[in-house]
């Protein structure tokens, strides 16, 4: 079983400080990632769901220490990742990649597409310029672009085939890992579409996991096998797909689905209504962050944060309701 | 001219100019819009559905863009003839037009309260006193939290949803007939956009206004709209009230573009795509836009480009397509 897991995050936090104010700034402290734990398993699709500020970019990103986490593991086939210093990270990101949601700001546009593909492979002399072409042939046919994309500049594509040229990027030195931060929230419903298949082809191909942050519950119900969504930093709620979207336990939860809209007239409801908006992650109210916008708030709700709970062994919930 | 309908548009065409060609983004644009209806204008990028509102409103930035031909009813008065004049006293008044991102549309030097008064004092004969006292009154009813306190705030102290519904404010003021909305939700969060959208639909209700509401969000549509009118490549390829539309989608691109979107409230195996991509403007195919995406395709699909033509039985439902539209168009036009 634990030879399955590929990726265990162990209490992870990551708090930031702010300034804000003027002519007198105050330093605030956002609490962006507090006391996250999940795992990924071998060729599993892994959903971080959550609306904006809720911490699941900064979930990703730490996990390739692009930010430095405050505290918590990362462990990767079971070692720790974070005490490594940064020749071994640079070795490890071999393994681990990320594709961004604007794929446009994350090519360099003066360069042409042959030459951003190749470079990482020339860094780390992975072999003669003939053989790095052979590499990026083949990548480029598995991502379904033409070789003469090699020859042209970012600008000279569209949203999806640049989504392409970035899956392309992640997939040079085979990662066992590709966190997949918002990857096709930019795209028209017909490229999206086109993009997520190829992702799963991918998955087949490459042996691949993905953390797939999102937002739009639609997507990841399709996409991904287990689910964790995210509120003001924390994991309210996660476990396999099918019994989160079918018997969801968080109110917050709930509310997502309820507010989701669904393309069948016959399915027209009054949409379920969630008084307020998120708070910040700044100002965390007392007790669970949810309570003054839950429907179901009890008094323990107002004064305490609620433990984590597994309701079945993969389904497991932070709510008074289930303790 | 129909005097049953609120707004018709006919034979809308709007192009731009690109180094010196001009080229049509929207074509051929007919629909119209009645009472109390919310028409939803659906679309992926660049298939002129925001064209096809800014050109109703005659916010077509000019140059580059253009109306080239068409006309656009209101009540019996043709918009596109009138003198900006009266227009502008249309605009805003009559017919309002809400904007995907409030903040760009906002100007964050004047306090929101003095934005929303603004059309007031202009449109109507009122004074500051009396416009203050309304600005609070529709602020109240886009239900903006203290709303007295918050008229003299500006924009930044506002989050995205409440931003928004001082867009709104600020659309409803004068109480239009007509409400453009283009995107209204798209940046917002799941939940704050089903407030939004519950918002506008109740809005909507209690002020008798008919509303175009442009989207890509086929989910969004299901729950807000009564007719649907597809739009691709800058034409409109299929109308139909919503629930037909859903049910039995007659283009082959509306057909495909709903087994393409992943649903929340349902398992799916396997999602159906569309190959290809959208053309630009300037490389638009000489026959039916959609032509080179379509797996039905058929030689003189390539060639010319099919009417819009109601469905034999079913005049509401139209559709822009040689296979699946009226089969007689085949035989007229050999």
């Amino acid at each position: 079983m634990s030879s399955d897991i590929l990726l265990r995050v162990e209490g992870l936090r990551k708090f930031f400080t702010v300034k804000r104010g003027f002519p007198n700034p105050v330093k605030l402290t956002v609490k962006a990632v507090d006391d996250v734990s999940f795992e990924v398993r071998r060729r599993e699709s892994f959903g971080l769901v959550g609306e904006s500020g809720c911490g699941k970019s900064t979930v990703g990103r730490s996990v390739l220490r692009l930010v430095e986490p405050d505290a918590g593991q990362i462990l990767l086939h079971g070692q720790d990742i974070l005490p490594l210093d940064r020749s071994h990270m640079q070795d490890l990101r071999q393994k681990m990649q990320i594709i961004f949601q604007d794929p446009y700001s994350s090519l360099n546009p003066r360069r042409k597409i042959g030459q951003t593909l190749a470079e990482p492979l020339r860094v780390h002399r992975m072999g003669t310029g003939g053989e790095i072409r052979a590499i990026i042939d083949r990548i480029l046919d598995d991502v379904g672009l033409s070789p003469e994309t090699l020859d042209k500049f970012p600008h000279e594509f569209s949203g999806g085939q640049r989504q392409r040229i970035a899956i392309a990027r992640a997939l040079i030195f085979r990662p066992e890992l590709i966190i997949a931060d918002e990857p096709v929230s930019a795209l028209d419903v017909s490229i999206q579409s086109q993009i997520l298949l190829l992702f799963e082809k991918l998955q087949a191909e490459y042996d691949l996991s993905y953390i797939f942050v999102a937002h739009d519950l639609a997507v990841v119900r399709y996409f991904c096998h287990r689910v964790a969504i995210m509120y003001l930093g924390r994991i309210v709620e996660q476990g396999d797909r099918n019994r989160l979207f079918e018997e969801p336990r968080h109110p917050y939860t709930r509310a997502l689905l309820a507010a989701s809209p669904i393309p069948d007239p016959r399915a027209r409801r009054r949409m379920a209504q969630l008084e307020g908006e998120v708070a910040s992650a700044i100002n965390t109210p007392e007790g669970c962050y949810f309570h003054p916008r839950c429907p179901e708030c009890r008094e323990i709700c107002r004064r305490e944060y609620p433990p984590w709970h597994w309701i079945a062994a993969d389904q497991g919930v932070a709510c008074h309701l289930y303790v | 001219m129909n005097q049953e309908h609120l707004l018709e548009v006919r034979n809308l065409t709007t192009a731009f100019r690109i180094q010196g060609n001009l080229f049509p983004a929207v074509r051929g644009i007919d629909l119209h819009l009645d009472r109390n209806e919310t028409l939803a204008l659906v679309g992926e990028s660049g298939c002129g559905k925001s064209i096809t509102a800014l050109s109703i409103m005659r916010l077509i930035p000019q140059p580059p863009g253009e109306i080239v031909s068409g006309e656009v009813f209101m009540k019996g008065i043709d918009l596109l003839t009138l003198p900006e004049e009266r227009m502008r006293k249309i605009r805003g008044n009559k017919m309002a037009m809400i904007f995907q991102e409030p903040m760009t549309s906002l100007n964050p030097v004047l306090t929101v309260g003095f934005q929303i008064m603004e059309a007031l004092i202009y449109h109507q004969d009122v004074t500051n006193v009396k416009a203050k006292e309304l600005a609070i009154e529709i602020m109240n009813q886009v239900k903006i939290p203290s709303a007295s306190r918050r008229f003299k705030d500006y924009p930044h102290q506002f989050s995205g949803g409440q931003r928004q519904r001082v867009m709104i404010a600020m659309a409803l003021a004068c109480r239009p007939e007509i409400i453009l909305a283009d995107e209204p939700t798209t940046a917002l969060d799941v939940t704050i956009q089903a407030q939004i959208l519950y918002l506008l639909a109740e809005l909507k209700r209690e002020y008798s206004m008919a509303m175009i509401f442009i989207t890509h969000n086929l989910g969004i549509v299901a729950s807000i709209a009564d007719r649907v009118a597809v739009m691709y490549g800058g034409e409109i390829v299929e109308v139909a009230p919503v629930g037909d539309l859903f049910e039995k989608p007659r283009h082959p691109y509306t057909e495909m573009l709903l087994r393409a979107v992943p649903r929340v409230d349902l398992n799916i195996e396997k999602l159906s795509y569309i190959p290809g991509q959208v053309p630009s403007i300037d490389r638009m195919p000489p026959g039916c836009h959609y032509a080179p995406r379509c797996d039905l395709r058929m030689e003189l699909c390539d060639r010319q480009d099919a009417d819009l033509v109601p469905l034999p039985g079913e005049p509401a439902h139209r559709v822009r397509c040689w296979i699946r539209g009226d089969s007689r168009e085949i035989q007229d036009k050999p």
